[in-house]
């Protein structure tokens, strides 16, 4: 299990070492999926005990250093993802590809309307409508991308396992 | 068949000379005017003459295009690769003559600022959605702290926020938690810049009874110590004054490129001690 958290830390290091500075300069922001998020999600879903914490502290972690978000609320944050996941995973008997989606497109959701009620709070403008599509773009993205991605990576665990 | 030739072989070589004579002449064609004997010439020996040179021409069209092209193949791929060496090269020229044009600008910028700064460049974005902010290549070991501020010879880009030993996380002047201080240069308005996100800053506290049109440009005022003082913003794009506000809307561009790749970071602490962005 521990091999598979470790595999799951690096794909996501990678993916994410990419798409901060690589693919900037070339692909629009909303159209490059979050993958540390769906490293913890994944961990959540899929993993269990320590190694699945593990692989969740270290995407969040990685969330809190490409982040300019204040001191450790990206960390803490991603935490509670983690826990919300471990909650669903519990509750979840089926893990099909429309669970995955749904549960996937609902936590970056919830995420995202959550950030953006903190920052109203505090002061900032309401975003441009240009802004939510984008947002909506990106949602549906990762999710759509989390499909295939988790699918292929559960279904190869499953098959080392027997 | 023998005896044939063996009585009139004088006459055949005779004749056979004359057609000779004949095709000379009309080969060499000498200017002459035309002439019967021309005239019979070409006619009586046109069908030679066709025949040869079709074998003539097609013997050339075979070896031309056929036994000669071997090889071309070959040829023409190398040099097909070598265009493409050749166009890489000459981006890879462009490319370099343009950053040497960005150099220079900031070097420019570098020797008249009364502020020691250091280049560095942009090797970063963030990609989260909520915030905006780019990675610098000059950390805490070139001596960059939290705080400083970040330009470009066009404007204003940030401001640095966190720091690691070799690279640097700055807060662009779009992202909504920026504020400064700020002076729209016409009509010498103060106001408070704060970040409004897709590369624009909004202007607030800018009274109602202030002059400020569009076109305006926008400095920092640098009392607020984060910014050099005169460091351009950006020029105002929309001003919208609410009958039910006491304030205006002005919207102001971000004169700095969204896109730069290298940046100058102002190697002075700022006057008031940075608090990170909270």
């Amino acid at each position: 299990m521990i091999r598979r958290a470790l595999l799951v830390v690096l794909i996501v290091w990678a993916c994410t070492a990419i798409a901060v500075f690589v693919l900037p300069d070339f692909v629009p922001w909303f159209l490059i999926p979050e993958t540390a998020f769906l490293g913890v999600v994944f961990a959540g879903l899929f993993l269990s005990g320590f190694p699945a914490l593990l692989c969740a502290a270290s995407c969040a972690f990685l969330r809190e250093a490409v982040s300019s978000a204040p001191q450790c609320t990206m960390f803490l944050g991603t935490l509670a993802l983690f826990v919300a996941v471990r909650h669903l995973e519990h509750h979840l008997i089926v893990r099909n590809e429309r669970s995955v989606l749904l549960s996937v497109a609902m936590f970056l959701l919830l995420e995202t309307v959550s950030i953006r009620i903190i920052m109203s709070m505090r002061g900032a403008g309401a975003f441009p409508l240009f802004w939510i599509v984008e947002e909506a773009v990106r949602i549906a993205l990762t999710s759509l991308l989390a499909v295939p991605v988790f699918m292929s990576l559960s279904g190869r665990f499953q098959k080392v396992r027997e | 068949m023998t005896d044939f030739i063996r009585k009139w072989w004088r006459v055949l070589l005779s004749g056979g000379m004359l057609v000779l004579v004949f095709q000379l002449f009309i080969a060499r064609g000498d200017g002459g005017g035309p002439t019967v004997g021309r005239f019979v010439g070409i006619d009586v020996f046109r069908p030679v003459t066709a025949a040869v040179g079709l074998v003539t021409r097609g013997a050339s069209v075979v070896w031309g295009r056929y036994v000669a092209l071997v090889g071309v193949e070959t040829r023409n791929e190398s040099l097909r690769r070598e265009v493409a060496n050749l166009r890489t090269k000459l981006d890879a020229q462009r490319e370099t003559v343009m950053e040497n044009r960005r150099l220079k600008d900031l070097l420019r910028i570098a020797a008249t600022s009364d502020r020691p700064v250091i280049g560095a460049r942009v090797v970063g974005r963030e990609v989260s959605p909520w915030f905006q902010a780019i990675f610098i290549d000059a950390g805490s070991g070139s001596g960059v702290e939290p705080g400083m501020a970040v330009l470009t010879p066009a404007g204003g880009v940030g401001r640095v926020h966190k720091v690691s030993r070799g690279i640097s996380e700055v807060v662009l002047l779009s992202d909504g938690r920026f504020t400064a201080d700020v002076i729209v240069e016409r009509g010498r308005v103060r106001a408070v810049a704060e970040g409004a996100g897709e590369g624009t800053v909004r202007l607030k506290y800018v009274s109602a009874t202030n002059d400020v049109r569009p076109g305006d440009r926008v400095i920092f005022s640098g009392f607020d110590g984060s910014m050099p003082k005169g460091t351009v913003l950006g020029p105002v794009v929309s001003v919208d004054r609410p009958k039910e506000s006491l304030f205006q809307k002005v919207v102001v561009q971000c004169a700095a490129p969204t896109d730069a790749e290298e940046v100058l970071v102002v190697m002075a602490r700022p006057a008031i001690p940075f608090r990170p962005v909270p």
